[in-house]
């Protein structure tokens, strides 16, 4: 048991000094290259991964305001590690844009209020992260600054999630009215069945995270800010801020309302249903690439849903190594879709076409990434949904599992749609050759990388699930 | 009935009139002014706990500078009753609806909840309020939590330059 | 041990990977150098392997990593050496180096980048065949017969411009898909009634299977051996595979790969041992075959066509030899024949070159003089495979025949038949290409050339092993010890010993070598001053149309296949099954243009819609989720 706060919180340490040095050097020198703040938070990203996984401390400070142990340093880990390959995507976007350190002070914020998330126990400190982790996303959303459904995904952003947010300080207001705690154990052994209250606090609170995931029914903002959004800030929104927020409410479920447990098997089951077949039918009639990819992203929180329904330590590894196979697999599609956006300006489906002529490398990637998406095997994504529907199946569900398989097969359409597109369709307006720069480059590797290898290295998951018990 | 019943409901029944008056209002400077009192009887309430401080900053923050501030936008908008947006009498209907059966619910279950019946207000000692103790406890126990919200604003701030540098 | 088979597997494998992947950079030295370097290499390695294995070393199991693990199956990685498989290792590298230093210069013709994929093909080849004979339990070897299968059809399809070759590849590899099916269905019969299919385990539990299941199970090995070994009926692909570059079909297609049906039954030997109705089968499968193969190659006049009806043939008695129990009378004529069947293929090969490609042996003759060497080799190769003592081809179809004698005179009577076609059509073969007058055109006649000494080592090579490889097998009767029985006796089990008098036994071989010297005076005589040129008829014309089976099957097999696959096409799937599956299709599709109304684009709507789903969260909770329980449970 480790209790140097210094060693406990070396992420949000790190994270917090990035975020102070490019305020210095911000507000220190007017003329500053891009290049250089880039590389800067990209080599302290880096050596918070790299530290995350040497250091690896187990404790809590502050009472039960920070809690951490090799569970949430994976999280951490993961969430980071996304950032860093968003933040290497990122950097053609980011080449001449005027805002480059505001970017990343924002962006750091979140993942400061995300790391938070994860080590808080108590539901004020989590309330507080969850808000730091999403207003600063509402500014990153308008940063496509003359354009105007860039500020109106900013603005439906912001009031939708003070509104989800509303919801679920209601909620915990109603907990801390009933328990007198918040607490996470005190609550968890304070909470009693049949309550009405307490059942109408964790609706609430349910309902502010099925806002956060974009679950059905509250997922209707999704889609209007994934596409008005930058792809960086739209990738970061459906991947390591969805990713983030499933990391808690694995705990808040798990530990929390363990004892509602019997209860919340339905909803979730119900929600995840919903979820699933309404994502994938929006996704379906989809154009826009960007769009598409956030109704796809809803149907796969469907899938997720499943894997949490199982309540068991099964569950919550699967869930955490879905969220790594999907983490990579999204990363990649988003990081070809970045380029070619921030390149040709394009972002039609249709504009894909004939795209394999000129563009070899990126068709792969963006295949690959496709088809893990899918769940094809042997890339990871097939692994990752059948560790989901493998512990959404040990409560019994089997008519559950029947049409979770009956959507893979709707979603393959849709995904191997834009495959066809890109490879057999021909078409005289094909995008050009594009050039790849070093960083984006480099975060395409790692993601094929990790699609594939994450997939074919069995031990992961056991790892994630050794680290869950 | 002590006095301090009296005042609760009075408080109570002023916050919940002005809040409506929030949204009746077709002039969205009276929708402002309406907002201060709620602020008011909130702080009232504060008092009522024994949360003096928070009350006098409720009114100094929320009413004072923050309430202020929306006055000067909205009127340098030149906000007023015929550029509102004409919204659709059925999203009307349907919010009323849906937000009168949530109210409907909460009041059920509320009124269903027995382990809320026969409790009283913790009121400890009278002092729970004062700023030192305030200052102790957030320095101390709630520190994270102080200084994330810290950081909260510091990059709402940045955010809040950079769109508004726009152009 | 464990390193050295490694290497021996592993060096064919970088070839493979070198020369594929960078095949537009390399030159035809460069390739070539590294294709041989690595085979030469295993087959160092490999000698290292017999040696210490002769030397007393134990066979052993060696185990690399779980390929699979779950609970209730567990297949290991593992290869196993013993005496056995390193007999094959040394005839596999061995043949191997010789035929890839052969290619060196026979494939000289081809592109560069061409000449790379030949040879990574080539040593991916190897590779699979040394997983085959390697691997310790069925699993592995299966992955190496798949594998061979794959390079035997990119071989035969390696000029891929070429149609027909394509089809002919195509043809192999379905034909040999269809064997594969009863070998896989096999693997899972044992793993089903075993729960493993390592050898060891198999072989050691044999009485714990029921007769049928051992019955079922050999019969099933038995078709996969039948598809990849070429018996009937599921030969036909082999005579087609000689589309395939000539080094090509003396490697797979007479030296290794169509062994690897008589390796796998060999190596079940426990097995079989124990299923006498499969080994009627096999018995009467080989010798039909033998037979029926060398009527057709009697009227071939491909001359690679020829070699490779012979093959089958010759297939055919390794099959009677397993059949009647005389394992290492079948592995020992695997080895012969593999030295005489390469060598006969290398040598079409130089004739093949040195013609420009003409394979019709019509238009040879009279090739003694211009291709002195490559006419000795083939003559040397054509008497080993007639039969004739001492050359190896006698010593061990000499052991097969004995032993069928021993199981029934029928056999021995129809494979002595058998031998005299054999040695009847083999010194047609001979005397059509090589004596009598040239009949090609002037122009050929000019070009008439001598194969370079890439080629021609290999041929003295093999010319020596084919006359010189019966030593090794020589029987009692003959005052010789046979050596290759006691070095196999730990894997095999030992055949009761010949009850068989020396009498008869010296009678035996007296009859069959004297019919097969018949037959090659009497084909020598004929054919040497008048081939026979116009279109065959009556009889020789059905032989020469290989019986008609290739028709035979696409009336009675193919044509109705397709037909079925027409009615499926067009009726069931199209208003059927297309139907229903474009119906879900446009339901699906609707009911997306309907949902997507919700999405208004307007928050206000968005919030609202919360606000409702949360209310009705609730409101069917408000009983303790009864509602809920009732939607997941009842209504599903």
């Amino acid at each position: 048991m480790q209790t140097n706060y210094f060693i406990l919180m070396h992420h949000e340490l790190i994270i917090a000094i990035t975020i102070m040095l490019l305020l210095v050097i911000k507000v220190g020198s007017d003329k500053l290259s891009n290049q250089l703040v880039a590389n800067v938070t990209n080599g302290l990203l880096l050596a918070s991964l790299v530290l995350g996984f040497i250091v690896q401390p187990e404790g809590n400070v502050f009472g039960d305001m920070f809690h951490t142990d090799g569970f949430a340093l994976l999280q951490k880990n993961i969430l980071v590690a996304g950032t860093l390959i968003i933040s290497l995507q990122a950097s053609t976007w980011l080449k001449d844009y005027e805002h480059t350190a505001e970017f990343y002070i924002l962006l750091l914020s979140t993942l400061l209020g995300m790391c938070f998330m994860i080590s808080s126990r108590h539901f004020l400190m989590f309330y507080l992260s969850l808000e730091l982790s999403t207003i600063p996303l509402a500014a990153l959303a308008n940063f496509d600054l003359h354009l105007k459904r860039s500020s109106e995904a900013a603005l439906k952003l912001i009031i939708s999630s003070a509104f989800s947010s509303g919801l679920m300080l209601l909620g915990i207001s109603f907990l801390y009215g009933t328990t007198g705690t918040l607490s996470f154990g005190e609550v968890a052994s304070a909470i009693q069945l049949n309550t009405p209250l307490q059942l109408f606090a964790f609706v609430l609170i349910f309902a502010g995270f099925g806002f956060k995931i974009s679950a059905v029914p509250f997922h209707l903002w999704t889609a209007d800010v994934y596409e008005g959004s930058p792809v960086a800030v739209t990738s970061y929104l459906s991947v390591i801020s969805k990713g983030a927020v499933l990391f808690v409410f694995i705990t808040v479920l798990f530990n929390v309302f363990a004892l509602y447990a019997h209860s919340w098997y339905y909803l979730i089951v119900i929600v995840s249903l919903f979820t699933m077949v309404i994502g994938n039918l929006f996704a379906l009639r989809q154009t826009n690439i960007k769009r598409f990819l956030a109704f796809s992203s809803i149907s796969q929180v469907g899938f997720i849903l499943i894997g949490l329904s199982g309540g068991t330590h099964t569950s919550a590894a699967s869930v955490v190594y879905f969220i790594v196979v999907y983490i990579f697999s999204n990363l990649g599609a988003f990081g070809v879709i970045a380029l070619v956006q921030g390149l040709t300006g394009k972002e039609n489906i249709n504009d894909y076409k004939g795209f394999y002529l000129n563009n070899k490398m990126l068709s792969w990637m963006l295949g690959i990434a496709l088809f893990s998406l899918a769940g094809i095997p042997p890339v990871a994504g097939f692994f990752g949904k059948f560790f989901l529907l493998l512990s959404g199946a040990e409560k019994g569900a089997y008519w559950l599992i029947a049409i979770a398989a009956i959507n893979m097969v709707i979603s393959l359409y849709y995904y191997l749609n834009v495959v066809k597109n890109i490879f057999i369709d021909k078409s005289d307006t094909s995008i050009e050759k594009l050039p790849i720069a070093i960083q984006p480059r480099i975060a395409m590797i790692i993601c094929v990388i990790g699609v594939v290898g994450s997939g074919l290295c069995g031990g992961l998951y056991q790892y994630i699930f050794d680290l869950v018990k | 009935m002590s006095a301090t019943y009296i005042l609760f409901w009075f408080l109570s029944a002023l916050a919940v009139v002005s809040a409506l008056m929030v949204l009746f209002s077709k002039n969205p400077v009276h929708s402002v002014l309406w907002l201060i009192a709620v602020f008011f009887a909130i702080s009232g309430h504060y008092i009522l706990m024994n949360a003096q401080f928070l009350a006098i900053v409720n009114i100094i923050v929320y009413a004072g500078a923050i309430m202020v501030l929306f006055l000067f936008v909205i009127m340098l908008m030149n906000l007023n009753k015929e550029t509102e947006p004409r919204k659709n009498i059925w999203m009307k209907l349907a919010g009323a609806i849906a937000a009168g059966s949530l109210l409907m619910i909460l009041v059920s279950l509320v009124g269903q909840a027995t382990e809320l019946s026969h409790r009283n207000l913790l009121m400890k000692d009278g002092d729970i309020g004062l700023i030192k103790n305030l200052g102790k406890i957030l320095f101390s126990q709630y520190v994270v939590p102080f200084e994330i919200t810290s950081i909260l604003f510091l990059s709402a701030m940045v955010g809040a330059v950079v769109i508004g540098k726009k152009d | 041990m464990k390193t050295l088979l490694a290497i021996i597997v592993l060096l064919p494998f970088l070839g493979f990977l070198l020369n594929g992947l960078f095949r537009k950079h390399g030159t035809y030295k460069s390739v070539a150098r590294l294709a041989c370097t690595t085979i030469l290499s295993s087959f160092i390695a490999s000698a290292i392997v017999f040696g210490m294995l002769s030397q007393g070393t134990t066979a052993e199991t060696v185990k690399y990593f779980d390929f699979i693990n779950t609970d209730s199956i567990k297949i290991p990685f593992a290869f196993q050496i013993d005496h056995l498989s390193a007999m094959f290792l040394l005839i596999i590298t061995g043949i191997g180096f010789l035929i890839h230093l052969y290619s060196s210069a026979y494939m000289k013709d081809e592109e560069p980048q061409h000449y790379a994929r030949y040879f990574a093909y080539l040593n991916l080849f190897i590779f699979s065949m040394l997983l085959l004979v390697l691997g310790a339990n069925y699993i592995i070897m299966f992955i190496g017969w798949e594998g061979v299968g794959l390079c035997s059809y990119l071989l035969i399809g390696f000029w891929f411009k070429n149609d027909n070759f394509n089809y002919a590849a195509k043809k192999a590899f379905i034909m040999n898909r269809i064997g594969d099916l009863g070998f896989l269905l096999a693997i899972f019969w044992l793993i089903a009634r075993l729960g493993n299919a390592n050898y060891a385990d198999v072989f050691a539990n044999v009485h714990n299977l029921s007769q049928t299941d051992i019955t079922a199970i050999t019969l099933l090995l038995f078709v996969g051996a039948m598809g990849k070994s070429a018996q009937i009926p599921l030969y036909t692909w082999l005579p087609d595979a000689m589309a395939g570059p000539t080094p090509v079909s003396a490697l797979i297609h007479a030296a290794t790969m169509v062994t690897a049906g008589i390796y796998m039954i060999a190596r079940s030997n426990v097995l079989y041992s124990a299923a006498e109705f499969t080994q009627h089968i096999v018995v009467i499968v080989g010798l039909t075959t033998a037979l029926f193969s060398a009527t057709i190659a009697i009227k071939q006049n491909d001359i690679k066509k020829v070699l490779a009806y012979s093959t089958v043939s010759q297939l055919g008695y390794m099959f009677l030899g397993l059949g009647v129990g005389a394992y290492t009378g079948a592995v020992f004529h695997v080895m012969t024949h593999a030295f005489f069947k390469a060598l006969l293929f290398l040598g079409a090969g130089s004739v093949i070159h040195a013609m420009h490609h003409e394979q019709d042996i019509r238009k040879m003759g009279g090739l003694k003089k211009y291709l002195p060497i490559t006419h000795i080799t083939f003559l040397l190769g054509c008497i080993a495979i007639s039969g004739i003592p001492p050359f190896s081809g006698f010593f061990s179809k000499d052991e097969i025949l004995a032993a069928a004698y021993e199981k029934n005179p029928v056999y021995w009577g129809l494979g002595v038949a058998g031998a005299a076609m054999t040695a009847f059509y083999m010194f047609r073969l001979y005397a059509t290409t090589f004596l009598g007058k040239f009949r090609g055109t002037q122009d050929q006649e000019h070009h008439l050339h001598e194969s370079p000494a890439a080629m021609t080592i290999p041929l003295i090579v093999l010319a020596v092993l084919s006359v010189i490889g019966g030593f090794v097998g020589v029987p009692e009767v003959l005052g010789g010890k046979h050596l290759l029985g006691e070095y196999l006796s730990t894997v095999i089990i030992p055949e009761p010993h010949h009850a068989l008098a020396h009498n008869t036994e010296y009678m035996l071989m007296g009859i069959s070598v004297a019919v097969a010297t018949i037959a090659i005076l009497f084909a020598v005589s004929h054919y040497s001053k008048k081939p026979q040129l116009e279109d065959a008829t009556g009889l020789g014309k059905v032989l020469e149309n290989k019986w008609y089976v290739d028709e035979l099957y696409n009336t009675f097999i193919v044509n109705p296949l397709n037909a079925l696959g027409g009615f499926f096409k067009n009726i069931v799937e199209k208003s059927g099954i297309d139907g229903f599956v474009n119906g879900i299709g446009r339901f699906v599709n609707y009911l997306s243009r309907q949902i997507r109304l919700v999405q208004s684009g307007q928050v206000g709507g968005y919030i609202l819609m919360m606000v409702v789903s949360v209310v009705i969260i609730l409101f069917i909770w408000i009983h303790d989720g009864e509602i809920y329980k009732f939607l997941v449970t009842k209504l599903f």
